[in-house]
């Protein structure tokens, strides 16, 4: 390996910057940046907006991918990439998702619309990549791709009832992409996801703080459309195996599933969120085996 | 007419026949980078799999330099950060696989053994322009091959958020030092 001519390490002034500003738990620890940060943000914005209802939790998620993304990537736009796109249709969603909210369009119209969404959102951010490959092989990479994401987001759109069951899927799904996609050698990816995650726990928790709201397609489409685009993009574009998507696929299923309503709240919140993590934990496993451990 | 294309001819071919094309040998060629990490040391890495092609004029001491590097094949002697390098993190292998340098004015100096090459570098979808410093250029015949052989150094340094390479900023150095060892076959 050559040494350097100067023998000091290149950009030796910046690391001076570097070290003198760095607190012990500096701000630029990613789990400051991808966890405690969006979710304090989603805590607060949902809880002062608790009394908008259906909108507040979309927002409390916009409001802490906003926060990430300021911190990691900036909101440049250029060049165009994929995980740009991502982030661009990420921040699109939600507004979009509040204003369905309050239109007159039944649950079938929505879960349809979704599901055209989430596909032509997918085209979008893998063509160039689909497009140079054969049609045998964007086809045999693609449709898997676009089907996962068009099924999420038609799923977490849907939403429910209850939103102890909307959050805790979207936490889950939050933390299971983030997590996969990290040992698929993608720490910018797994940091937008857990980003997501960590701000639908936070309404999560405004809600079991508060109390009240509506069971919000709102808030599962302005979770579940990036959550849904950053795993399909592990695969693309990093080292986290196809077959995780297949028990991604499954998380956000899971809060449908019955429990009874007996339970205290925050019992019931916990539930929800481990029956929903338990594919989740496969997807990170699967994808551990394939890639191996984090690389960073 | 014939005394004209006579002198055309003989004004055009002396300047052509001395722009000489070299093809790089990837054998013999490495391009290097280097890093800081943390503030605590230089990391290095090269990559493995490039190809080029250099025209140099000696007489005019100009030339053209067109190098391609294939993104994937960064190598830092660790497979994991070599996956995460090739990530959208970074390099961003998949959705931009070659890094491409093709320069946009080539000077020899005066004694032959120093120059300067003005070019543009895509990294990640983006285009820079960017300036190498090249030194011990040394031409001659291969004993090995008895082909007509030319080498060099260059160095750079770019910024890697100028590419819009920004993820782990500052703890991992915006900085890259970007080091060549060249020869290459008369073609």
């Amino acid at each position: 390996m050559p040494v350097p001519e100067s023998g000091f390490p290149a950009g030796d002034g910046e690391a001076a910057v570097f070290l003198e500003s760095t607190m012990p738990i500096g701000l630029n620890h990613p789990a400051i940046q991808s966890g405690v940060a969006p979710f304090v943000a989603a805590v607060v914005v949902a809880l002062a907006l608790g009394r908008v209802g259906r909108a507040a939790g979309a927002v409390a998620v916009l409001t802490g991918l906003c926060v990430t993304v300021g911190w990691v990537t900036g909101f440049g736009l250029t060049p165009m990439t994929a995980t740009r796109k991502i982030i661009l249709l990420g921040l699109a969603v939600a507004p979009v998702a509040v204003v369905l909210e309050w239109a007159a369009i039944g649950v079938r119209g929505r879960v349809a619309l979704w599901f055209a969404v989430g596909v032509a959102a997918m085209v979008w951010v893998g063509w160039p990549v689909l497009a140079r490959r054969g049609i045998g092989e964007a086809l045999a990479v693609g449709l898997p791709l676009v089907g996962y994401c068009g099924w999420v987001l038609a799923v977490a759109g849907r939403g429910s009832a209850d939103l102890l069951r909307t959050a805790s899927g979207a936490a889950a799904l939050g933390l299971a992409t983030g997590g996969a996609a990290l040992f698929g050698a993608s720490a910018l990816l797994g940091q937008l996801a857990l980003a997501v995650g960590s701000a639908a726990g936070g309404v999560l928790v405004a809600h079991l703080v508060r109390g009240g709201g509506d069971g919000s397609g709102a808030l599962g489409a302005a979770a579940g459309l990036p959550l849904a685009l950053l795993g399909a993009a592990a695969t693309l574009y990093a080292k986290m195996p196809a077959l995780a998507l297949l028990p991604l696929a499954l998380v956000p299923l899971a809060p449908l599933l019955p429990v009874p309503q007996g339970l205290p709240r925050w019992r019931r919140a916990g539930i929800l969120f481990a029956l929903a993590m338990a594919p989740g934990g496969v997807a990170i496993f699967l994808t551990y085996r394939v890639a191996g451990p984090v690389p960073f | 007419m014939r005394y004209l294309l006579l002198t055309l001819a003989a004004l055009v071919l002396p300047a052509t026949a001395l722009a000489e094309s070299y093809t790089i040998d990837p054998n013999h060629t490495s391009i290097y980078f280097a890093i800081n990490h943390l503030g605590f040391t230089t990391v290095y890495g090269r990559f493995d799999t490039f190809s080029g092609k250099i025209t140099i004029d000696w007489q005019k001491g100009t030339g053209a330099a067109d190098v391609t590097v294939d993104a994937a094949s960064v190598d830092t002697n660790v497979a994991k950060r070599d996956d995460h390098l090739r990530s959208p993190d970074f390099l961003n292998a998949v959705e931009f696989p070659q890094i491409t340098f093709k320069s946009t004015a080539l000077q020899v100096g005066e004694g032959g053994t120093t120059g300067t090459v003005e070019g543009r570098l895509t990294i990640n979808g983006v285009t820079r322009p960017v300036s190498l410093e090249v030194s011990h250029i040394h031409c001659g015949t291969n004993p090995l091959n008895q082909k007509a052989t030319c080498g060099f150094d260059a160095t750079t340094r770019l910024m890697r958020s100028e590419f819009g390479v920004n993820y782990g900023l500052p703890a991992l150095g915006d900085e890259v030092r970007l080091m060549f060892g060249v020869e290459a076959t008369k073609d």
